[in-house]
């Protein structure tokens, strides 16, 4: 039974593959159905496997066979799958399915329509095998192959400058990332001598690291790096926003809800290496980028940056959960925001489409009542990120919120992180709902596009409907597993449930632990608080569960008033509050000015290594190249005229001259008549007949 | 019962005309003829060798193969002619001298 995931893998890859080489002939409706009926099966498939295992028939399988084999050292390739994987892996079929047929609806007319299905059919294929790779190695190479297909689904319209350029700057961004990347899982191979998570893990555990405590804390930063590039994380958040120029379903299934959680679940997988001190770094890259980029979100006015900003916000969070210790809460929030944000995207996808392609809100307004379906799932969505009790948000929000909680209240001088997420969490309801009343409610500001505008046709709304469905009720009937300490940092879990139970059930059990004793080896005191930390807010989760619920539950109401009042009720003015806070606002509008920093710094210099490297290439390698031309020339001036053309070509011509005068002299017994040669050679005959008798 | 001489005789008279006729005549056909006369001198002096020398059968087996391969040398040196007259429209084998140097 484990192995329908594997077919379940290898459906979107030939679709992928039918497409590449027929897609042309297939035409515009069915390689759309083609796509999407495979991607459907697969989801069909592994929903009954996820089934499956929920009920109690755990598939587990690990398989590996040996891929490279580089001196003594053998790479393997192989399929890992525990729980986690599966609830990765259906998210990812499901959300994809629902996204395939989506897209039918909405490429419709497009000249590319069939080699949009084959990239998404790829993409879908290197996710799919991202979430089942065994080993780092494999990772990688899935890794890549998402970001590949990234860069082509960006760049799917590329006769826009703008496309292009996006697409170029999402691969150059997340280069960045992966090279370090790259270099931690260097490390790992050089250090424990595998590839593979198990193996890694193992080794690290046996002391691998013994003494070179630092030197894993680095590893693990650097394997967090590939993560931060993915997951758009804050020094390398910049690429995601412009990657909305790629059509709007490319933009909800990589950009929201599959590609970029890679990040977070790399985090996840690798959760168990990652030292103390690492696991800090984490967590404040993860509180930074979800409290600036909230920010941001407030002021944009385009709707998909709107949710390109509140994506990464949400990454934040997942990441904030992952480097405090709460390991489950940040993977449930990522199977959470999959669907919602999803449906976020599809649902702005909609309106885009009913609006003739415009994505500036300003200019929408009262669509309410010429797009129903659309209005009525985005509102799901926009409830279910916001946090309101019973939607799948609320759950994974408050696991978070109480993971951090138990973290600070351990180490008191961490407590930002706890505000920051606090504070976020009122703005994410806040920038939502003001995202959802601008669009379809107040009034309508452009009357020629609120004249225009009608809803989707069924092939875009019921994928709508079913993510709906999804966000609501992903987070019911989950219980977080009780944990049993066995001493001497053995624990037991037991009795998890749903969603959540499933997730659990896929926790690195002896990570915590393990993490506590690697810093007692370090033994720096503030290490081992940090450590402390993290396995007390495991063990919190239930404790600071109330209190979570209260401040998070609290913060979306804030935030949900306000925005009713300011854009429903109208009794905060948008525009006087900009006057008031216009540093505040344009500094927010122009996202703290990091684009223009890296133009400034990174680009800039670049540009100047380029100067630079030109002015080397034109007056040093050149000069040296044309100097040595001319005396190339020169040489070849004295060897041509002198030595070659007198003294070889005399030669040469002598020895011509003198085999032509004996051709000339011979050529006069050559006459042609076959009668004088037998003649001749009669004579010669009796002549040596005669020669040969007369010596004898 | 004649001695080996007179068939010697015979034969280098036979190869004497043989030459003589190639080397004199300047029509193909004629030719062919001298290269027939020298062939059988040849196979001549094989018979006789083995009549009154060796005394195997050796010399007649030869014989027979000179006489078959007479006869493929004739198909081939035929096959040039034709083409021969094909290109030249003649026979008189003075007027191919295109090997001339």
């Amino acid at each position: 039974m484990p192995y329908a995931f594997i077919i379940a893998w290898l459906l979107p890859l030939a679709g992928f593959v039918t497409l590449v080489f027929r897609g042309r002939r297939i035409g515009e409706p069915r390689s759309g159905y083609l796509a999407a009926g495979l991607m459907v099966t697969s989801a069909a498939i592994s929903l009954v496997c996820a089934i499956r295992w929920i009920v109690g028939h755990p598939d587990s399988l690990n398989v590996s066979a040996p891929w490279l084999v580089i001196g003594s050292q053998v790479v393997k390739f192989g399929v890992h799958i525990d729980s986690l994987t599966i609830v990765m892996f259906t998210m990812v079929t499901v959300v994809a399915g629902a996204i395939f047929v989506y897209s039918i609806g909405y490429m419709h007319g497009d000249p590319r329509f069939p080699r949009f299905f084959t990239y998404m059919s790829l993409f879908a294929f290197s996710m799919l095998g991202l979430v089942l790779s065994d080993s780092l190695i494999g990772l990688f190479v899935f890794w890549e192959l998402v970001g590949l297909c990234s860069y082509f689904l960006i760049g799917f319209w590329f006769e826009k400058d703008s496309a292009s350029n996006a697409a170029k700057k999402a691969f150059i961004v997340n280069r960045v990332g992966d090279f370090l990347f790259l270099i931690g899982i260097a490390t790992m191979l050089g250090m424990t001598g595998s590839a593979t998570l198990e193996g890694v893990f193992s080794q690290v555990r046996q002391g691998a690291f013994a003494g070179h405590g630092t030197l894993l804390t680095f590893a693990g930063i650097c394997l967090f790096f590939g993560a931060v590039g993915k997951s758009a994380q804050f020094p390398l958040h910049v690429w995601l926003p412009d990657a909305m120029e790629g059509p709007t379903p490319v933009s909800a299934l990589i950009h929201a809800a599959t590609m970029v959680a890679a990040g977070v679940y790399l985090v996840g997988r690798i959760f168990p290496i990652l030292t103390p001190s690492a696991l800090l770094f984490v967590a404040y890259i993860g509180a930074i980028t979800l409290i600036g980029s909230a920010l941001i979100a407030v002021v944009l006015t385009d709707i998909k940056r709107v949710l390109a900003y509140s994506t990464i916000s949400q990454l934040g969070y997942m990441v904030l959960a992952l480097g405090v210790g709460g390991w489950v809460a940040g993977l449930f929030h990522l199977i959470a925001h999959a669907c919602f944000k999803a449906l976020l995207f599809l649902g702005s996808g909609s309106v885009i489409h009913g609006c003739h392609g415009e994505q500036d809100i300003r200019k929408m307004g009262r669509l309410h009542r010429k797009m129903p379906y659309t209005s009525i799932t985005f509102l799901v969505g926009t409830l279910a990120i916001a946090g309101v009790p019973l939607l799948s948000g609320f759950y994974s929000k408050d696991a978070i919120l109480a993971s951090v909680l138990g973290f600070t209240w351990a180490h008191p001088v961490h407590r930002v992180l706890f505000i920051l997420p606090a504070l976020a969490a009122a703005l994410t309801a806040f920038y939502m709902l003001r995202l959802y009343l601008l669009t379809f409610h107040t009034t309508a500001r452009d009357e020629h596009i609120h004249e225009h505008a009608h809803e989707s046709p069924r092939v875009m709304w019921v994928p709508l409907a079913v993510l709906a469905v999804l966000s609501i009720c992903i987070g019911w009937f989950g219980r977080m597993p009780e944990r049993h300490s066995l001493g001497e940092g053995r624990y037991e879990y037991e009795g998890g449930r749903g969603l959540v139970g499933l997730i659990a059930e896929a926790q690195p059990k002896w990570a915590v632990s393990w993490q506590m004793q690697e810093a007692g080896r370090a033994s720096s005191h503030d290490i081992v608080e940090a450590s402390e930390g993290a396995m007390e807010s495991t063990h919190a989760e239930h404790g600071f569960h109330t209190t979570a619920t209260i401040v998070a539950t609290a913060a979306m109401l804030v935030g949900v008033i306000l925005a009713w009042l300011t854009y429903s009720v109208g009794l905060i003015s948008p525009a006087r509050a900009a006057q008031v806070l216009a540093p505040v606002h344009k500094l927010l509008l122009n996202k703290f000015y990091i684009d223009e920093l890296y133009r400034a710094t990174f680009v800039a210099g670049v540009l100047q290594l380029a100067a630079f490297g030109k002015w080397f290439d034109r007056v040093i390698l050149d000069g040296l190249a044309d100097g040595s031309a001319r005396w190339v020339a020169r040489t070849a001036l004295f060897s041509g005229l002198t030595l070659d053309n007198r003294g070889v070509d005399g030669l040469v011509n002598g020895v011509a001259e003198v085999a032509l005068a004996g051709g000339n002299l011979v050529r006069k017994g050559q006459t042609g008549r076959v009668r004088n040669y037998i003649l001749g050679l009669t004579t010669a005959g009796a002549f040596a007949v005669v020669v040969f008798i007369w010596i004898w | 019962m004649m001695g080996l001489t007179p068939y010697l005789i015979l034969s280098a008279i036979l190869l004497v005309l043989g030459i003589a006729i190639i080397i004199s005549k300047r029509n193909a056909i004629a030719i062919l003829i001298g290269v027939e006369f020298i062939l059988n001198a040849a196979a001549l002096n094989l018979v006789a060798f083995s009549r009154h020398g060796i005394g195997a059968l050796s010399g007649q087996t030869a014989a027979l193969f000179v006489i078959v391969l007479a006869a493929a040398e004739a198909v081939v040196a035929l096959a040039i002619f034709l083409n021969f007259y094909h290109t030249i429209a003649t026979v008189d084998i003075d007027q191919g001298d295109q090997l001339k140097g």
